[in-house]
């Protein structure tokens, strides 16, 4: 078979002692990078590129590759240990993966994750190897109808992101809307921007996420005297037990091809995934009441959705050369500028590349779960340290994650406030997990809402006549219907339940 | 009554904080002495970046110090022009300015007036070209034109922005053809090239360095290209003189700029070091292969472009009745 | 009054506000949509749903556990979480007067001797080795731009 023969070619570059060290480097770095907050995969590949031009490209794009998926692994650490997600797509993991930590179950969340996160890298780039050319072209017929259906997919699976109550859920969901109007739309006015110009682009993603987690998390915990342990200190173990595995093997599995075939639509589809798996995993679960309080499939599920839509993001760029997201914008710059033009001619002018970079992510995949699990023992430790040493230092890293994000000081504001937002929202029954994902979907949803009108000259069944997008907003639809139906039932049920008491 | 050791700590002190104080003021000190910012007003990957990556070695090389490339996205450009233009004129401050860079006056609140800066020198000049998909019915610019004047409104043209520097350039081929496109934003250039792969809309105006992957992959097709003469890398492509038409240039160039007011020596120093930079064989070699022209314009002519820049933008402005609204 | 009734009541404030400022945004046509619509739709969604939230708490019907527990769980708390303010907004704004390294250590020094009760000399030494080790390696070693003080350190 062909693509056999080409994985051959690809291993051998691969595995030479230069690509393999600078891999090795690439996901050490990436790890690293996704521990802290703020400093994101693509400030770091457009730093690290320099350092790079003298190394021959198919070297240097394996180096900043692992950077991107290292970067996946790292983020989950910080989500679980302190309930801050070092990125985007980590947010949710916050969820569970924090109160198990809080349980003395560290261990075992990382563990999960950092597994989870290998067996659906691995199965992302065994596809990404065998099907990538369809399904860019698939891809490519997401054009802005299409985008809006799945954010209103998106929208759909509020409710499942927050164990409080629905109407709860919602509020706090618009009110992430909102927040994300804030900043320029796409004729060119700027909205809610009260004259800052750092707000021009809006208000940044990780501010908000750094003082609704972090900060939020902190406050809260400083109302106790702090001497008292937040964290329990018995530590459960520092792996997945039998238990473990057997919940979480069917939500990496799904949570692997959600991400997969995710990653490949434009936005910020790494993000979305994690959100989705989780969505799904509570719906599908037999007890959703778990999730919140330290569920592992919470954990398992969308840490292998965000791995695998890594390598569902290079299918875009490696085959047609077209990036879905700035950190992949940024590594199509950096192959432009080793003098290689990422396009539909790559495969055919740079097989090397292409294929050299696709073997060395299995290996990459490999190298990180090496890395990671030795280190949770250590990670385990950090929470021993008394909280009054840790929190200061919890807040300097949200200091300069926020901070560094775009080296703005009024981001820092932000920052703060929505510390003091997330603050109130827990002593008021409202969780943050639906508003960061209105938050991010929000910008894409007004803009493919508006372009497809537009496009269509104000006609509103272009949603509805093209197959995709109306496929999309038939299953939204769907979603819409079960909940109210299962609300209906519930009341039903409990109605019953008060008649017969009566009796 | 202080004695004679309190006297002398507090002389010390004083010493040791004028010292502090001042040590900005030393200006014998050797240019430069800390790395020099390259301030980016769009998101890494993109084109400003890696002109700034390919300028760096030579650049760092020729004027002995180090570069930090700083981005500064948001506001269409403007958070960073404005950065640039109130930067402390000491010769550490540059940023690259485009098109883009004279529209924002007209186009946003917060744009900054080109003669708030000192341009450097020119490093680079990207002719853009008019791209439709290689199934479209159009075989060149005539039939495009012909159909859009018989279709007002039905041919779409994507951009990377309302009021954004090919926005502009698609206005302008309004302006002069007559005829009247439906434009769909797009958030970037990258958006908009992906929507015409995509068939999501019919034609999109973008530098050559970008379009060429896609026309060599056989996917594009060029109708017209934005420059004077045609491009060494598509000569069968027709400029718009050719055509019959006004040439409007359409295209992205970069100068650097400084804030106004950077001592001579050192303005001169960074003129050099960029002049050797675009003339390293990497450079040009890497900018041969995508298109672009390395060339080369001075701080004596630069003034003088801009001018001249804003005028013919400023034309087509007028004609469509843009105006900033907040 | 309870937290319920305040919520929902300043949630309906907060839709208000939105949905006027809206109104300020070109609101074009259902054709081409202006900047005002989106939100104006949103802060409608908004308004109504809170105002059944603010309903719900009137009439007692409790949508959630989150009431019944105390607002503060101890007493000291208030004076806490307002001295965790405190030191929050002091860092921010101290930063770009004082300088990253300074501003850090301060701030370390003040949450660590007032709230992490930290003895004064414990909380000297932290906030001396926090701030050293943060300016090598954010400042130093990964070159962030932290914002730089009057007199450049």
């Amino acid at each position: 078979m062909e693509v056999f023969q080409n994985m051959v070619t690809g291993f051998a570059i691969a595995i030479t002692p230069m690509n393999l060290v600078l891999c090795l480097v690439g996901c050490f770095v990436g790890t690293l990078i996704g521990v802290l907050p703020g400093i994101g995969p693509a400030a770091t590949i457009a730093l690290l590129l320099p350092v790079t031009f003298n190394l021959p490209p198919a070297t240097a794009i394996i180096m900043l590759s692992g950077i991107f998926y290292g970067a996946m692994y790292g983020g989950s650490t910080t989500a679980i240990l302190v309930n801050i997600p070092g990125e985007a797509a980590s947010a949710i993991t916050c969820l569970d993966g924090y109160q198990m930590a809080r349980q003395g179950r560290a261990g075992p969340a990382l563990g999960i994750a950092a597994f989870g996160s290998f067996i659906a890298g691995t199965f992302g780039v065994f596809l990404l190897m065998l099907i990538a050319p369809p399904v860019a072209d698939m891809a490519l017929k997401f054009g802005p109808p299409e985008i809006f259906a799945v954010m209103v997919l998106g929208l759909t699976i509020l409710n499942y992101l927050s164990s409080g109550s629905l109407i709860k859920a919602f509020i706090i969901g618009l009110i992430g809307l909102f927040i994300g109007m804030i900043g320029i739309d796409i004729a060119g006015i700027y909205r809610f921007t009260f004259g800052i110009p750092d707000f021009y682009d809006g208000i940044g993603l990780v501010p908000v996420l750094m003082g609704l987690f972090g900060v939020a998390e902190v406050l809260l915990n400083l109302e106790q005297i702090v001497t008292r342990h937040i964290f329990e200190t018995r530590i459960k173990g520092l792996l997945p037990n039998r238990e473990d595995w057997k919940r979480s093997a069917m939500p990496i599995l799904r949570g692997s091809f959600i991400g997969f075939v995710m990653g490949v639509i434009p936005g910020p589809s790494n993000t979305i995934s994690s959100f989705v798996s989780y969505a799904m995993e509570k719906r599908l679960s037999k007890s959703p009441d778990r999730f919140g309080k330290g569920a592992i499939e919470g954990v398992a599920g969308p840490e292998s959705a965000n791995n695998s839509a890594c390598a569902g993001n290079f299918i875009p760029v490696l085959t047609l050369g077209i990036p879905t997201s700035a950190v992949m914008a940024v590594i199509v710059g950096a192959f432009i500028i080793h003098g290689v033009t990422p396009g539909p001619l790559l495969i055919k002018n740079n097989p090397d590349i292409f294929w050299g970079t696709i073997a060395s992510m299995y290996i990459g995949n490999i190298m990180l779960l090496i890395l990671n699990l030795p280190l949770i023992g250590i990670w385990v430790r950090v929470l021993k340290v008394p909280y009054g040493i840790l929190f200061p230092l919890i807040l300097l890293f949200c200091f300069v994650g926020a901070y560094a994000n775009n080296n703005s000081l009024a981001e820092l504001n932000v920052m703060i406030f929505f510390g003091l937002v997330g603050y109130l929202m827990k002593k008021t029954g409202f969780e943050p997990a639906p508003l960061v994902m209105a938050y991010i979907l929000c910008p894409f949803l007004e803009e493919a809402f508006r372009q497809s009108l537009i496009k269509s000259h104000g006609d509103f069944s272009i949603f509805i006549k093209r197959p995709i997008s109306a496929t999309i907003l038939a299953i939204a639809a769907g979603i819409i219907v079960l909940n109210v139906f299962s609300g209906v039932k519930q009341r039903r049920k409990s109605l019953l339940e008060k008649i017969k008491e009566e009796d | 009554m202080k004695t004679r050791k309190q006297h002398m700590m507090m002389v010390a002190v004083w010493v040791t904080l004028s010292l502090l104080l001042t040590a900005n003021g030393f200006a014998q000190e050797k240019f430069p002495s800390r790395p020099i910012q390259f301030i980016i007003p769009w998101a890494p990957g993109g084109g400003g970046t890696v002109n700034a990556q390919a300028l760096q070695p030579h650049f760092e090389k020729a004027i002995g110090g180090s570069v930090q490339i700083i981005n500064k996205p948001g506001g269409g450009g403007t958070i960073a022009w404005n950065y640039v233009a109130n930067a402390a004129p000491d010769g550490y401050t540059v940023g690259v300015t485009n098109q883009s860079f004279i529209l924002t006056q007209y186009t946003t609140r917060t744009g900054v007036s080109f003669k708030k800066v000192d341009p450097i020198i020119m490093v680079i000049d990207m002719p853009a070209a008019l791209a439709v998909r290689t199934d479209a019915p159009w075989k060149n610019f005539k039939e495009y034109i012909g159909y859009a004047k018989a279709n007002p409104g039905k041919v779409q043209m994507g951009n990377s922005g309302m009021g954004a520097n090919y926005h502009v350039s698609a206005l302008g081929i309004e302006m002069v053809t007559g005829v009247k496109l439906t434009h769909v934003p797009f958030k970037g250039a990258g958006p908009s090239i992906t929507a015409l792969l995509g068939g999501h809309v019919d034609s999109a105006v973008s530098e050559l360095p970008t379009l060429l992957p896609y026309v060599e992959g056989k996917k594009f097709r060029l109708l017209v290209v934005g420059s004077p003469e045609r491009n060494p890398a598509v000569p069968d492509i027709p400029t718009m003189k050719e055509e019959g038409y006004e040439q409007i240039l359409i295209g992205a160039w970069y100068v650097w700029s400084a804030p106004k007011g950077v001592p001579k020596n050192r303005f001169q120093k960074l003129h050099d070091a960029f002049k050797a930079a675009m003339e390293a064989p990497e450079y040009r070699e890497l900018y041969r292969k995508l298109g672009g022209v390395a060339r080369y314009m001075g701080p004596q002519e630069l003034p003088a472009f801009y001018e001249q820049e804003d005028r013919a933008l400023k034309k087509i402005i007028d004609f469509s009745g843009f105006k900033p609204i907040e | 009054m309870n937290r319920e009734k305040i919520t929902g009541i300043f949630l309906l404030g907060l839709g208000l506000a939105v949905f006027l400022k809206s109104l300020t945004y070109p609101l074009g046509t259902l054709r081409r949509p202006g900047g005002g619509l989106f939100p104006l739709i949103a802060s409608a969604f908004l308004m109504g749903l809170s105002a059944l939230l603010t309903l719900q708490a009137f009439r007692g019907k409790e949508v959630d556990k989150s009431s019944q527990s105390p607002f503060f769980s101890e007493k000291e708390a208030p004076r806490r979480i307002l001295l965790g303010f405190a030191g929050l907004l002091a860092y921010r704004y101290l930063l770009p007067v004082i300088g990253f390294a300074v501003s850090t250590a301060v701030f370390i020094f003040f949450l660590s001797r007032f709230l992490g009760r930290l003895s004064w000399g414990m909380s000297v030494v932290f906030a001396i080795i926090t701030a050293v080790v943060s300016y090598y390696l954010f400042q130093v070693w990964l070159k962030i731009p932290m914002p730089m003080p009057y007199f450049g350190v």
